[in-house]
């Protein structure tokens, strides 16, 4: 499949994923005023922990409430979920392979699908609401901002290669997906930085926890944004984190490939 | 009944056990991503309240103390919510119902045991106690027997809340079975999200909000502000047991409007060819 095919297939497997998301869960807005409703509740209590407080770890009340709502607006891509998890668990992985678009292709599409609607009825809304809130949307600077997008798609590289290779996992310990997501759901909430940002944690404990491939989902974009961090180093962080793990995925990947099994639905 | 419903207790008890212990790698897997997920899930706010020495205007051990109230208030749901019975959307919404009413017992008593799993999510609960009796010692707090009978209930009251709320979200697949599936889900996930957080920053109609159209607050912070005094009205007290017994009954009206109508329609998520839709 050529490049401009593949394209093709996948801008019409984003269409196809986001009027699925649209057409067959007329509830999906609700999912969404929830969000907003945890957002508006984080951003209370940021208010009242640094309250009669200045700059903490680095950061003050305003960066720490500005990471906050973007955190909120890029919930899902801060958190890559391919669905690869429960394509394994359904057994449809087979008919995934059998596609000519390739698996990663194929699952990141979809993704991107849902995405465009979680963009344009939550992200979007939350942004034009945020004065509303009492937080501050603007980035750093403009250079924040221009570091910050290929922060954000640095990131989502090292979402996607982990989200692979915890189906790779799966595959290998042929085990429970709801223990292993519920694990994963808390671990990544934690280590990802994407409700306590990692510089408020004590002990130091933020300086250690951003070397690890988490701290490159959440915290490493959060951060660029806020100007609460360094960004070349943030940024040399995360393309290594990226490029590790996508090489390590596809190993990993190849070699549990044949010991995939289909659970059933 | 009570004894049919404990032999049924033991049953799934003992089948419980059985899947856990079936093989000695799994049982390791099983209790260690427990405890991981246990400890992660309060970890972020148990350090927020180390840095900031608490989260205004609860101290650091009073926050410890509702970390470990709403860990406990989570488990007893869990245990008794297995297999999809806490999100029983799931098995409304694909048709999982007619697998119950074929069962020749009370609907109610399935959903009662079927999902009865007391080795499952063990771990929650060492640290959720750990954590209140720690905190508890560290405020010089005074177990007597009224603050005891206090606690019971309030605990009692956060979990029948949750309950009654996933119930709640649950029964919508009643009438819209595809997209109330993952629904509930999201809205159980935001209650447990936020149980760990003191809420008395937030605004009276966020506050309002948070304890009775979507009761995160009733899992732990409303109790707790009862039970560690920052609240002195005997009312408060009272609250948590009484939204919670409102709740479920919200919950069993909204059941019986739903089974009127899956009597007429049942459930349409299946082809006859037996593919889901």
């Amino acid at each position: 499949m050529n490049a401009r095919a593949l394209t093709a297939a996948c801008r019409r497997t984003s269409a196809l994923s986001a009027g699925a998301m649209l057409g067959e869960n007329p509830l999906f807005l609700l999912t969404y005023l929830l969000r907003l409703l945890r957002l508006a509740a984080l951003l209370a209590i940021w208010r009242a922990v640094f309250a009669a407080r200045g700059q903490v770890g680095g950061m003050d009340v305003e960066q720490v409430l500005t990471y906050t709502l973007l955190a909120g607006i890029l919930a899902e891509p801060l958190n890559c979920r391919t669905g690869l998890d429960r394509s394994l668990w359904e057994g449809a992985i087979v008919t995934r392979m059998l596609q000519p678009m390739g698996l990663v292709a194929s699952f990141v599409s979809e993704m991107a699908g849902r995405w465009a609607v979680g963009f344009a009825f939550c992200s979007l809304p939350m942004l034009l609401l945020a004065p509303l809130l009492g937080v501050d949307p603007w980035p750093a600077s403009a250079a924040a901002a221009a570091w910050f997008g290929l922060s954000l798609a640095l990131a989502i590289v090292v979402g996607v290669a982990l989200d692979f290779l915890y189906g790779a996992a799966i595959a290998v310990l042929k085990t429970d997906i709801w223990m292993l997501d519920g694990m994963r759901h808390a671990v990544a909430l934690l280590l990802s930085g994407a409700v306590v940002p990692l510089a408020l944690l004590p002990w130091g404990l933020g300086r250690w926890m951003q070397w690890l491939p988490f701290g490159a989902l959440a915290s490493a974009p959060l951060q660029i944004y806020t100007g609460a961090g360094d960004a070349p180093m943030l940024l040399a962080l995360q393309a290594f984190w990226a490029l590790a793990l996508c090489l390590f995925g596809r190993w990993v990947w190849r070699l549990t490939r044949e010991r995939m099994v289909s659970y059933g639905g | 009944m009570a004894a049919r419903i404990l032999r049924l207790w033991a049953l799934y008890a003992y089948l419980d056990g059985m899947w856990i212990a079936r093989d000695f790698r799994s049982f390791i897997f099983y209790y260690l991503a427990d405890a991981v997920t246990a400890v992660a899930s309060v970890a972020g706010v148990l350090l927020l309240a180390q840095r900031f020495d608490g989260i205004p205007p609860w101290t650091r051990d009073q926050v410890v103390f509702l970390l470990g109230f709403g860990m406990v208030a989570r488990f007893v749901p869990d245990m008794l919510g297995n297999y999809n019975v806490l999100h029983i959307s799931r098995r409304i919404g694909r048709g999982q119902l007619d697998h119950i009413l074929v069962q020749p017992q009370p609907v109610w008593m399935a959903l009662l045991t079927e999902g009865f799993a007391p080795f499952w999510g063990l771990l929650s609960l060492a640290p959720g106690v750990g954590l209140m009796v720690w905190a508890g010692q560290r405020m010089g707090l005074e177990a007597t027997p009224p603050w005891l009978l206090a606690f019971a209930l309030n605990l009692a009251g956060a979990s029948a809340a949750l309950t009654a709320y996933a119930a709640l979200w649950g029964f919508a697949a009643f009438f819209q079975p595809r997209a109330a599936e993952e629904i509930s889900g999201s809205a159980v996930d935001l209650m447990t999200d936020l149980k760990g957080f003191p809420l008395d920053a937030l605004g009276p109609g966020l506050r309002t909000a948070l304890v009775t159209v979507i009761p995160a607050g009733l899992m732990a912070w409303y109790p707790c502000r009862a039970l560690l005094g920052l609240d002195h009205g005997i009312a408060a007290l009272w609250a948590t047991p009484a939204a919670a017994a409102a709740l479920c009954c919200a919950a069993c009206l909204t059941f019986r409007m739903g089974m009127k109508r899956y009597a007429q329609v049942g459930s349409s998520r299946y082809t006859s060819f037996g593919h889901r839709r």
